[in-house]
């Protein structure tokens, strides 16, 4: 049970969040009815990823005392609180503009049934295994322990052979820790809590964004299938970083989904930049989604707006970009995989047979029943018409595909057994980018609305059972 | 005022989608429920801070301790045995080397002659706390 100390570690950080995403974007989502749940999803990412470097950087200055953490959380929090409430703007009540779905009323029930299904496993889970999985007890909240203290903080980043990769970067186990001083003790509950916040801020998110950009039944449609993946119903409970790194990259790429403007550009980098601070996967992430955010602005606006969005873009990720650059440079130890890499390069990369075993290997390793459901959802729904399909739509499955190339060429390089490599990280590179190709799927697929036939109210009985055939675009 | 309707397939095919995800959760959520049931803390990383807290009060608090076993590091067992113990004993820093640490944390399976293990890395028994559990100290 979460004590009321590290449930109010949670608070602060997710109302923070909110208050800073009321206050940066406070437009997002719009006058949707989904828009509450975005700006919350969007709110508790940047509170997490906030207080953790706040919680870092005031580790490495010496003054991560509790009651400094908490005086600087709470000032944080109370200045974010009054810029809103003197800022704020009614944005009038929520509401819709398209007719909805017909079933959408059943898609919101089984989406609740999935949500629950998934608390209840994800709590059993957790009372069985509080130390969650491997990774968990191995790498995260080990070294949340050492960040608990100054006095060892620098454990958390030592040379000395230690079994663990002290490499790795720092955000999820500086988030734990900071739970862990707000509760006066390592408690297993705080990684509990946050691996479920941040695996159902995922859910959320995926759900809100694309029932704001796509409409209801698509956003919930696209939450089921999320959640329908046995891994994440797996990965969550372990206490893995991979759920939040997914959720890091997302936030990033929902934000860029939503808007182009200078304000959403910053804010998807720094969200970018949050996943390079949680995983080394994360750098990958911000890389592919810079390029497709390149890639997509050229070609809808050209070399210099592409330029343009993509520096506010980088601009955005800057602050924590620097601090990953600088754990990396100064504090963490060289990273074993990319030291390595450069061995046998040549022939690794002209090694038929190891593309071979790497693609048969990745092709083995698919959530098939999951994929299945995404591709019956594809064939029901199909692609948008030609003249719909813009080239901003198109930035997540660009990222998609270029983070999944990245994966792949580190599978092809890397100095490890590819059989071992294979068999323990693939399944979790697979959960990192589920959530983003069920976004990019969803994306580029019509709404069931599109499918809407428009009739006129019928004056008798046999005009109503003879609607007009043709069918209209709603939106 | 317009109506909207649906055609009959895509609404049959939305609502078919919908409970295959709820299936697949359902067995999704079984899964779990049976592997966490049947699996309790399976590398005993939960038992360890019980087993061990004897041996980790007698050790300085935030200081580098030295790991010495009779299981391998190459092995699951091994690995796990070991991380049990970082786990236990952190914030001190838990490394693999037995031979440079003042302080040395064994963690035995079997019974053996634990001076000896200890005196091949120049080692001398603090205290045997039983149950495979020994803390040593660097030899002056």
């Amino acid at each position: 049970m979460i004590s009321l100390m590290e449930f109010l570690s949670l608070a602060v950080a997710a109302l923070l969040g909110w208050f800073g995403i009321r206050l940066w974007i406070p437009e997002a989502g719009g006058a949707s009815r989904w828009a509450p749940l975005l700006q919350v999803a969007l709110g508790i990412a940047l509170g997490i990823g906030v207080t953790s470097c706040l919680y870092f950087l005031l580790l490495i200055a010496g003054a991560a005392r509790l009651l400094i953490v908490l005086g600087v959380d709470l000032l944080a929090l109370l200045a974010a609180g009054a810029a809103w409430w003197f800022r704020r703007k009614s944005t009038g009540a929520a509401h819709d503009s398209s007719p909805a779905f017909t079933w959408n009323w059943a898609l919101a029930i089984a989406a609740a049934a999935m949500a629950a299904m998934f608390v209840t496993a994800f709590v059993n889970f957790s009372e069985f295994n509080p130390q969650g999985g491997w990774d968990a007890f191995a790498i995260w909240n080990l070294r949340a322990q050492f960040l608990l203290h100054r006095e060892t903080w620098r454990y958390a980043v030592t040379a000395l052979p230690t079994g663990t990769h002290m490499e790795y970067p720092l955000l999820l186990s500086s988030a734990i820790a900071r739970g862990w001083l707000y509760g006066g003790a390592a408690a297993t509950a705080v990684p509990i809590a946050i691996a479920l916040l941040l695996s159902l801020s995922l859910a959320a998110l995926v759900t809100s964004t694309l029932s704001i950009v796509r409409g209801a039944a698509a956003g919930l449609l696209a939450g089921l299938i999320l959640l329908a993946n046995q891994i994440v119903f797996s990965a969550a409970p372990d206490q893995y970083a991979d759920l939040p790194l997914a959720f890091f990259g997302l936030c990033a790429i929902a934000i860029l989904t939503l808007d182009r403007s200078p304000r959403y550009l910053a804010l998807g980098g720094l969200f970018a930049a949050f996943a390079a601070w949680t995983k080394n996967e994360g750098m990958l992430l911000l890389i592919a989604v810079a390029l497709a955010l390149l890639a997509t602005a050229w070609r809808t606006a050209g070399t210099r707006a592409a330029i343009r969005q993509t520096g506010f873009f980088l601009f955005g990720a800057v602050p924590v970009l620097c601090l990953v650059l600088c754990f990396k440079l100064f504090l963490a130890p060289p990273d074993p995989l990319v030291g390595g890499m450069g061995a046998g390069l040549l022939r690794k990369i002209g090694d038929p047979a190891r593309w071979v075993h790497i693609v048969a290997g990745f092709g083995k390793g698919l959530p098939a029943v999951a994929l299945l459901l995404l591709a019956l959802a594809a064939g029901l729904l199909r692609p948008r018409p030609a003249a719909q399909r813009t080239p901003v739509l198109f930035l997540p499955l660009l990222a998609f595909a270029i983070i999944l190339a990245g994966d792949f060429a580190v599978f092809l390089l890397t100095p490890d057994d590819v059989e071992w490599l294979l068999s323990t990280a693939l399944d979790r590179l697979y959960l990192q980018l589920w959530p983003l190709l069920v976004f990019a799927t969803f994306l580029l697929l019509r709404r069931p609305e599109d499918f809407a036939i428009a009739s006129a109210p019928a004056p008798s009985r046999s005009k109503e059972r003879s609607p007009k055939r043709s069918r209209n675009q709603v939106n | 005022m317009n109506s909207v309707r649906y055609p009959v397939w895509l609404q049959a095919g939305v609502c078919a989608i919908a409970l295959l995800c709820l299936i697949s959760g359902l067995q999704a959520y079984r899964a779990g429920d049976a592997y966490g049931r049947a699996y309790q803390d399976p590398y005993m990383i939960g038992a360890q801070p019980a087993r061990l807290g004897e041996a980790v009060r007698l050790l300085p608090a935030n200081t580098v301790v030295g790991y010495l076993s009779d299981l391998s590091f190459t092995d699951t067992p091994g690995q796990a045995a070991y991380f049990g113990v970082a786990y236990a004993l952190a914030p001190r820093l838990l490394t693999r080397s037995a031979d440079d640490p003042q302080w040395v944390i064994g963690n035995f399976s079997h019974p053996m002659d634990f001076a000896a293990a200890g005196a091949a890395h120049h080692l001398a028994i603090v205290r045997d706390f039983g149950n495979g559990v020994v803390i040593f100290q660097r030899r002056p």
